[in-house]
């Protein structure tokens, strides 16, 4: 009849916890119409009045701020989670319950906790196996741990949030998310046959999403859009659909499909932030690099700290300064140097001094660093085209592109084109250096032959030689004419050979190019573009990272969309409270010796 | 605090008795009565266990004075119930049943020992006589539909709320509990909500805030699920505002 409750609970006023869950009630009301802060003050007081919900209102608290891009707000009360936690034990929560874990887990996968949350998961799963989405959770945190093992943080942060792990560890990881795939496909599919709900249907296709199997995906998430035209799924359940849809269309290169679906969600939930994402990021692959750039504007006007979205807008505007629009490259530069300060922040292992949406992984920051260095790159060879006298700020940018290869290097000393950009960035230094010599050279000729003639006209000229004063005149000797002319001479023969000098130092890169067509020539450094930042605008296919930002995840954590919507059977102590005073039978009775007679 | 001597007291008494065995019976049954009170108002502990022996004496001396006595059946039953005797409590009851079959706490009491027993099943006939005798009392129909759910008999269980509302229309827990299950059990929000609603309606009375919130709560819920944000929001403010 009544779960089991911690034996050192405190005593709940009954009627103290029902109020808890009306503001808990509330405040899902509140998010989904746009009251947020209404929404969140009814979850301040969710806590007070029911501790055993205090960690419900909390995460949904963290979700609702997170998906109004106050990602800075977050962190800073991420460091409360403990105490929360604590609080909903006393107040009697039940810690063996899926929505704890579910609720608890996401925080911890917030917070970067992966190993503790696959315990609370694995802890979960063995006294609810029916629970498909713990499972999916599950699979989702070893796939994020596979990933993170790998990572770490900028070379600045000296304390890394992830340690490299060996391979070892980041295939168990992936084994252990395939076994447990294997597992959830079966129980889910079981469910199926007996109905075919939108619920168990949208889980299935989250596993498959997880495990990158989009092909099966796609027709689970159109039945259930089906199933919406017949009344039968909800409207949520329908805008999960069609976001999954985006996703799996956006993984599989069907770009524009993915515009039109995330379109389609973004019909149903207008403010969502990761619809809004997974559609710039559509248009951006399509090559509509405009639409994308609008899009990630508003996108960050909502949160700026968005690192994906940032990203992204620097990368719409590189693809414009690719297209003919150099000066697109400048504004790129700079949403680079945000959005790496953004991620390394985000890094660090306080929670309150993190500031973005994403911490990156070392590939990840490496490529950032890289597409900063590519867009300098650019920048500095727009600047080499509008003349010599530009040259010196020309020089900056080099050295800085040069500095964003170093550090995309000693982020990812595996980074497959950063090294080969750095080689060719000094060579280009070292051209530039030759550059500088011939012109001066040449400016030391000119004057070496000015003086040889004047040398000879004041010794050859009489105008000239009357022109000087008495004492002068005297110093114009046999001696005096020999030394200023063989002076001058070495002078001269010395100015014409310092360009081959110093392209002695450089014979490798002077073999392609001479040093003044590479100064001038637009595109001359030839750096490949990066097609995409590995695994966080496009991914590989074959593995989703966790920290998408446009996957709806499908049990909420830091995606509170889902959340807001979970009908209200979520909050087990919802249920709970209200049922402490419906309940009736014989632990009543035997309760009162006195029990109530029929007269 | 209804109780069972409340009903009976000896005055269903139907074979004519000797006169001075009828007034050994009726101070037996005053004695009982009293020290039943008296454990009533006494926490758990031995004193208790005291005064309900001396009760459990007290209606034994009244039944020996007068077999027929139903109340001294009725008592005994009642003291052994408290006692945590069910089972003997159960065979007085079934005796005080035996002697008049209409009387609606004789089978209440075989219901409460069959429930404390943890047969509820045998408990269906006792409780379901019970509501017939007393279509209005309330909480019968709540323990006979609660087993009937928990039985699975989800067709008698609608059923019985049916008749338990009928019967009833004022019963804010009625309506709450069967709303609960059309929710739960049954998945039909719908005439759950209406159940729930009737619930608010009904239960005007301070006492009956548990109820009223209870059924707001599960009213929200329906609507959250229904996605009528509004709706859920005033019932959960509605909650927020009467316990503030």
């Amino acid at each position: 009849m009544s779960e089991p409750h911690d034996e050192t609970a405190t005593p709940v006023d009954p009627l103290r916890a029902l109020e808890g869950a009306a503001h808990y009630g509330a405040a899902v009301c509140c998010m989904n119409l746009k009251r947020h802060d209404e929404g969140i003050r009814h979850l301040e007081g969710v806590g007070r009045a029911s501790p055993s919900l205090a960690l419900y209102a909390f995460s949904l608290q963290i979700g609702v701020l997170w998906n109004l891009g106050r990602y800075g707000t977050v962190w800073k009360l991420m460091p409360d989670l403990s105490r929360v936690v604590e609080e909903a034990r006393k107040g009697g929560v039940d810690e063996e319950h899926p929505d704890f874990a579910r609720s608890y887990g996401a925080l911890l996968r917030l917070l970067g906790d992966r190993p503790k949350a696959i315990e609370l998961y694995k802890k979960a799963i063995q006294n609810a196996p029916e629970d498909t989405w713990l499972r999916a959770e599950l699979i989702a945190t070893h796939v994020e741990e596979r990933d993170a093992t790998s990572a770490t943080t900028a070379p600045e942060t000296p304390d890394l949030r992830y340690s490299r792990e060996p391979e070892e560890t980041r295939a168990s990881h992936f084994g252990m998310a395939r076994d447990e795939f294997a597992r959830a496909l079966a129980l889910s599919q079981r469910v199926l046959q007996a109905k075919r709900n939108p619920k168990h249907l949208l889980a299935l296709a989250g596993l498959y999403i997880h495990i990158g199997r989009y092909e099966n995906a796609a027709p689970l998430l159109r039945e259930v859009i089906e199933l919406g035209d017949m009344q039968q799924a909800t409207s949520t359940e329908i805008e999960y659909s069609r976001a999954f849809l985006g996703l799996v269309n956006a993984r599989t290169g069907h770009y524009d499909r993915a515009v039109r679906e995330f379109s389609a969600a973004l019909g149903h939930e207008p403010d969502d932030l990761n619809y809004q994402i997974g559609c710039a990021e559509a248009y951006l692959r399509m090559g509509r690099s405009a639409e994308a750039e609008r899009d990630y504007r508003r996108i960050l006007e909502a949160a700026p700290c968005n690192v994906e979205a940032r990203i992204g807008l620097a990368e719409a505007l590189t693809a414009q300064g690719d297209n003919g629009q150099p000066g697109r490259y400048e504004l790129a530069e700079r949403q680079f140097a945000q959005a790496i300060e953004l991620a390394v922040s985000t890094a660090s292992p306080e929670p309150r001094r993190r500031e973005g949406s994403t911490a990156l992984n070392r590939r990840q920051l490496a490529t950032l660093y890289y597409e900063q260095g590519y867009s300098l790159t650019r920048i500095y060879e727009a600047e080499t085209t509008r003349g010599p006298l530009r040259g010196g700020r020309a020089s900056d940018y080099l050295s800085a592109a040069r500095k964003a290869f170093a550090d995309a290097i000693k982020t990812d000393p595996t980074h497959p084109q950063a090294a080969a950009a750095m080689d060719r960035v000094r060579q280009e230094l070292h051209e530039r250096r030759s550059v500088a010599g011939t012109q001066t050279s040449w400016a030391l000729v000119g004057i070496c032959m000015v003086l040889l003639v004047l040398v000879h006209l004041f010794f050859f000229v009489p105008w000239f030689r009357e022109s000087l004063e008495a004492e002068y005149r005297k110093s114009l000797t046999p001696t005096t004419y020999g030394m200023l002319t063989f002076g001058l001479i070495a002078l001269l023969i010395a100015a014409v050979s310092l360009p081959q000098l110093l392209k002695l130092k450089v014979a490798g890169i002077a073999l392609e190019k001479t040093a003044v067509e590479k100064a001038t020539g637009p595109a001359s450094l030839d750096l490949t573009r990066e097609s995409g930042m590995p695994g966080l605008v496009s991914k590989p296919l074959s593995i989703p990272l966790p920290t998408d930002p446009i996957a709806p995840t499908p049990s909420g954590g830091t995606a509170p969309a889902h959340e807001l919507a979970e009908p209200f059977e979520k909050p087990p102590p919802a249920g709970d409270a209200a049922a402490g005073h419906t309940k009736r039978g014989a632990d009543v009775a035997a309760a009162q010796p006195d029990h109530p007679s029929p007269s | 605090m209804g109780g069972a001597d409340d009903i009976t007291g000896g005055e269903v008494a139907k074979v004519p008795s000797d006169p001075v065995a009828a007034r050994t019976a009726h101070a037996a049954l005053a004695r009982g009565r009293a020290a039943l009170a008296t454990a009533v108002d006494l926490a758990d502990g031995k004193e208790k266990e005291e005064a309900l022996l001396e009760a459990l004496d007290a209606y034994r001396e009244a039944r020996a004075a007068e077999p027929h006595n139903v109340a001294a059946d009725m008592g005994m039953g009642r003291a052994l119930l408290a006692l945590e005797r069910w089972d003997q409590a159960r065979l007085n009851y079934e005796r005080a049943r035996a002697k008049d079959e209409a009387n609606p706490d004789a089978h209440w009491g075989v219901a409460s020992a069959l429930l404390l027993m943890e047969r509820p099943g045998e408990a269906v006939p006792a409780l379901t006589r019970v509501t017939e005798l007393v279509p209005t009392f309330e909480f019968a129909w709540l323990q006979l539909t609660e087993v009937l759910v928990n039985a699975g008999e989800l067709a008698d269980a609608v059923l019985a709320f049916e008749r338990a509302v009928g019967a009833n229309p004022e019963a804010a827990d009625l309506h709450l509990q069967y709303g609960d299950a059309l929710e739960r059990i049954l998945n039909q929000p719908v005439p759950a909500l209406e159940q729930y609603n009737s619930a608010i309606a009904t239960a005007r009375h301070p006492d009956q805030d548990n109820v009223s919130a209870g059924a707001r709560l599960r009213a929200g819920g329906i609507h959250l699920q229904l996605e009528q944000w509004g709706e859920a929001l005033s019932h959960f403010e509605a909650i927020i505002g009467r316990h503030v």
